[in-house]
């Protein structure tokens, strides 16, 4: 019984964080069955939807690609005190810049590839040196700042489709990018790419700056408490520099993976938002790269799987804005949620003990 | 001799810990009964039981002879019982009359309150037990002394006759310690009982007429106040002989190690924070800096690592210049520092113990090459320190914010001392500690005076500065107005110029 007991304290994020989901998908269902809806059938398409079969799960996988390096990207920023709500603009201008080398540059593949890659890794981290030095030097609050600063990225993309850039067909997008600067398609006739291997890599790497180094410890102790840093010889400022402008790298390296991956090329409106659900994935990730992994699966499931749902069950499609702000609402309420779980695995009174 | 609070084998226990063992407890009418402890003791947990905040086990409690059964806190009140919590529990956007009435408010025709009859009803009280509380104030304006008064009223108004304060001055300044005493007598005479509940011997010398010591959950003893002194509650309470005597002189004082000269600093506002503060720390001393709180002992201490800039003046460390340089290159000189805020500044608290115990090292042998960390270097130091200093952690994994104070503090000092530093800089070092803790920092100064460090020691208590210090220097509005060896200076004179040389009437 202590073991268990023991195994369930230590993991009490996890757990908590799974009754989260839970409730917000009772929830749903009970919205679902309110409406005459069947929600059974619901969620046996969805799953269908997202991982039935072959062609599925790879459409499933090439979403869950931009949203893990998206939700890494939030992540790094976070766990040094910097809250990158930008990923957004960041990831926009990632992949323009890349969309641009990708077609205008004519080189090998194994230089071009790279070299577009980085082109978006460059924009995008420039992009978050604006509130990073805004928020350092100046004190700008950097939710604000990276909320502002998302919509010039869309206007002067947009402005750069419609007006500069020559366009090829009638939808608004740039040229094609070369064969060179593409990633594999892995699984003929779908959207799986070699992309995923730079998500995987991303991953990696986060997970080993943050754990394995100088440097990723003293960016956790930036984030975790400012003050006793400093009080240590951290140059505090220096470091969330750093973790911005990584944050902006890694989001406009999502967007380069899009377009060398599923797109091949820029289009208006180019990004479903993944820049604002990086903060969700990692949110529910809880903050850890592998974390992020499983939630970044959870929510290309989500788009994916509910696409199925609304062809055959005639639930209309954007019950996905519906469950993702459920989700949301359910996760900035985990608190609520642990404490209570801490509660019934405790036993009430030495909850209230420990507490004091 | 009849008892108005019996409290008779009274059983708690919380999963595998035992908080109460068969604990008898009673309780004279009209008097102060101190019980005391050290954190964990189970001090308060036998307050809570009888609060009715917890249920005991088992065990039985008396009431003027009569056995009740308490189950809530509305219970207690029922039966004359009050508590006075450590963190208050009143409404900011109320005023202090409001809160005093709040869930038994006067009111006219049952439905509106009468806000004439609540603050006339509040005056009253206040005035009977001298209190000296506005009732029309509101009580997210008021000091916490104050808001300690308001408690205190609440109580009175539910009419109790047995009042529990927790730990009621780990909150206040000395001033406002001395005024809680005053009601408190006040209350005694007016035929209250008083369950005091601390671990500071001092005030429980001044105010208690019995005290009960407790220890691991048992009642060590109960003694009148007359027969006993400090250190035999101390003894009681850890369970040996603690030091809490004068350190003895130091062996060998050599050359300065730190050097202040002339070093001036301004705040954000402008306004002088430090002015041309000069001294130096030698080898094998303790320097004791006396002041009252915020006459620059924090800015001093901000200065001395490299956080504080400073305007005018010098400070060398070993002959080695070290203002105007960044925090890292100055702690790595060899400045180690026990910051004055422990949660704050002192550690990261949700890191673990290990990720703690190398907090500022990260970028130094044998933890890192500069880039990569070495885990198997930071868990072996983890591993060493813990034992050396007897850290009380589950396992070097824990977060710290689930350790008790005392061994918060403990991997501060192993840290601050693990990489062997000349200057040693301790900023209220022991604020907050129970005595056994106390005890292992000062042991610890001691001994690294006696290893020929230098040490400066920052305290806003005169005792532990007396007890501790070679040489004492006295800070006031920023500067250094004296220095003084400790034999040649008594409390009364350090006080006086910690006050700037002149009596000050202090206000209630």
């Amino acid at each position: 019984m202590n073991t268990v007991k023991k195994f369930l304290l230590k993991r009490e994020d996890v757990f908590s964080t799974l009754i989260a989901l839970l409730i917000a998908f009772g929830i749903i269902a009970i919205l679902l069955m309110s409406t005459g809806r069947p929600a059974g059938e619901a969620f046996y398409y969805f799953i269908k939807g997202a991982f039935g079969n072959v062609e599925n799960t790879s459409n499933t996988i090439s979403r869950v690609i931009p949203l893990t390096i998206a939700g890494v990207a939030f992540l790094i920023g976070a766990k040094c005190a910097v809250f990158n709500v930008g990923v957004e603009g960041q990831l926009i201008l990632g992949a323009m810049a890349s969309a641009i080398v990708g077609y205008i540059v004519h080189l090998p593949a194994i230089i071009h590839l790279p070299l577009m890659l980085l082109a978006g890794m460059a924009a995008g981290g420039l992009y978050a040196f604006i509130p990073a030095w805004l928020k350092t030097k100046r004190g700008v609050n950097e939710i604000l700042s990276t909320i502002m600063l998302n919509y010039p990225a869309t206007f002067f993309t947009h402005f750069l489709v419609l007006k500069v850039l020559p366009m090829e067909g009638v939808v608004p997008a740039t040229p094609k990018i070369d064969a060179t600067a593409r990633f594999a398609t892995l699984i003929e006739g779908t959207r799986l790419h070699a992309g995923f291997v730079v998500a995987i890599l991303v991953v990696v790497f986060a997970y080993f700056l943050l754990n394995k180094t100088s440097i990723g410890y003293e960016m956790r102790a930036v984030g975790a408490n400012k003050e006793a840093a400093r009080f240590h010889g951290i140059p505090v400022e220096k470091r969330m520099i750093t973790a911005f402008m990584l944050s902006g790298a890694l989001a406009g390296l999502a967007g380069a993976v899009e377009v060398a991956g599923v797109h091949y090329r820029f289009l208006d409106q180019f990004s479903p938002g993944y820049g604002y659900d990086s903060i969700t994935v990692a949110m529910v990730g809880l903050m850890n790269p592998i974390g992020v992994v499983l939630s970044a699966t959870l929510f290309g499931a989500l788009k994916t799987g509910i696409l199925d749902m609304s062809i055959y069950t005639e639930i209309p499609r954007q019950l996905t804005t519906l469950i993702n702000g459920i989700v949301v609402l359910l996760i900035a309420s985990k608190e609520m949620i642990r404490s209570s779980f801490s509660k019934l695995v405790r036993g009430k009174e030495e909850f209230k003990q420990e507490k004091e | 001799m009849s008892y108005i609070l019996e409290m008779r084998g009274i059983y708690k226990h919380f999963g595998e810990v035992l908080a109460n063992d068969h604990v008898d407890l009673k309780v004279e009418a009209g008097t102060v009964h101190s019980i005391v402890g050290e954190n964990g003791a189970g001090k308060t947990t036998l307050m809570c039981i009888l609060y009715g905040l917890y249920k005991a086990d088992s065990g039985q409690i008396f009431i003027d002879g009569k056995e009740v059964d308490i189950n809530s806190p509305s219970d207690a009140i029922a039966n004359g019982i009050g508590m006075i919590h450590q963190h208050f529990k009143l409404i900011p956007a109320m005023t202090v009359a409001e809160n005093v009435m709040l869930g038994l408010e006067p009111r006219k025709g049952k439905i509106f309150l009468d806000l004439k009859q609540i603050n006339q009803q509040t005056k009253e009280l206040s005035d009977r037990y001298g209190l000296a509380v506005d009732p029309k104030a509101l009580v997210g304006n008021i000091s916490v002394g104050i808001k300690q008064r308001v408690e205190i009223l609440k109580v009175l108004y539910h009419k109790a006759n047995i009042m529990i304060l927790d730990e009621p001055t780990a909150l206040l300044t000395p001033q406002e310690s001395e005024d809680l005493f005053r009601v408190i007598n006040h209350l005694r005479e007016d035929g209250k009982t008083i369950l005091f509940i601390s671990h500071k011997l001092k005030e429980i010398m001044q105010i208690s007429d019995r005290i009960t010591v407790m220890r691991d959950g048992k009642i060590v003893d109960t003694v009148e106040k007359r027969d006993t002194n400090e250190v035999k509650l101390a003894r009681m309470m850890v369970g040996r002989d603690v030091f809490l005597k004068p350190a003895p002189a130091p062996k060998k004082v050599d050359g300065a190690v730190l050097k202040v000269e002339d070093v001036s600093a301004v705040n954000e506002f402008h306004r002088p924070v430090l002015t041309d503060v000069s001294f130096d720390v030698r080898s094998g001393e303790i320097l004791g800096i006396a002041g009252i709180d915020g006459n620059g002992q924090t800015e001093l201490v901000r200065a001395l690592i490299g956080l504080q800039p400073i305007t005018k003046g010098k400070i060398t460390l070993k002959g080695k210049q070290m203002d105007h340089k960044p925090v890292k290159l100055i702690r790595d000189e060899g400045i180690g520092v026990v910051p004055e805020d422990r949660l704050m500044e002192g550690l990261v608290v949700d890191f673990n113990v290990q990720e703690n115990l190398f907090l500022g090292l990260q970028r130094n042998k044998p933890f890192s090459d500069g880039k990569l960390i070495s885990w198997k270097a930071v868990r072996k130091n983890a591993d060493d320190l813990v034992k050396f200093f007897d850290i009380r952690t589950p396992n070097n994994e824990q977060k710290v914010n689930l350790l008790s104070g005392g061994n918060q503090q403990k991997i501060i000092v192993a840290r601050e001392l693990s990489h062997n530093p000349e200057m040693i800089i301790a900023a209220q070092p022991t604020r907050g500690l129970d005595i056994a803790a106390t005890d292992f920092v000062h042991e610890q100064l001691i001994k690294q005076r006696d290893e020929g460090k230098a040490i400066l020691l920052l305290s806003l208590s005169l005792d532990e500065i007396l007890l501790l210090s070679t040489r004492i220097a006295v800070i006031y509005k920023g500067s250094i107005v004296a220095i003084v060896n400790k034999d040649e200076t008594t409390a009364e004179d350090l006080g006086l110029m910690m006050l700037g040389g002149t009596y000050e009437h202090i206000p209630a």
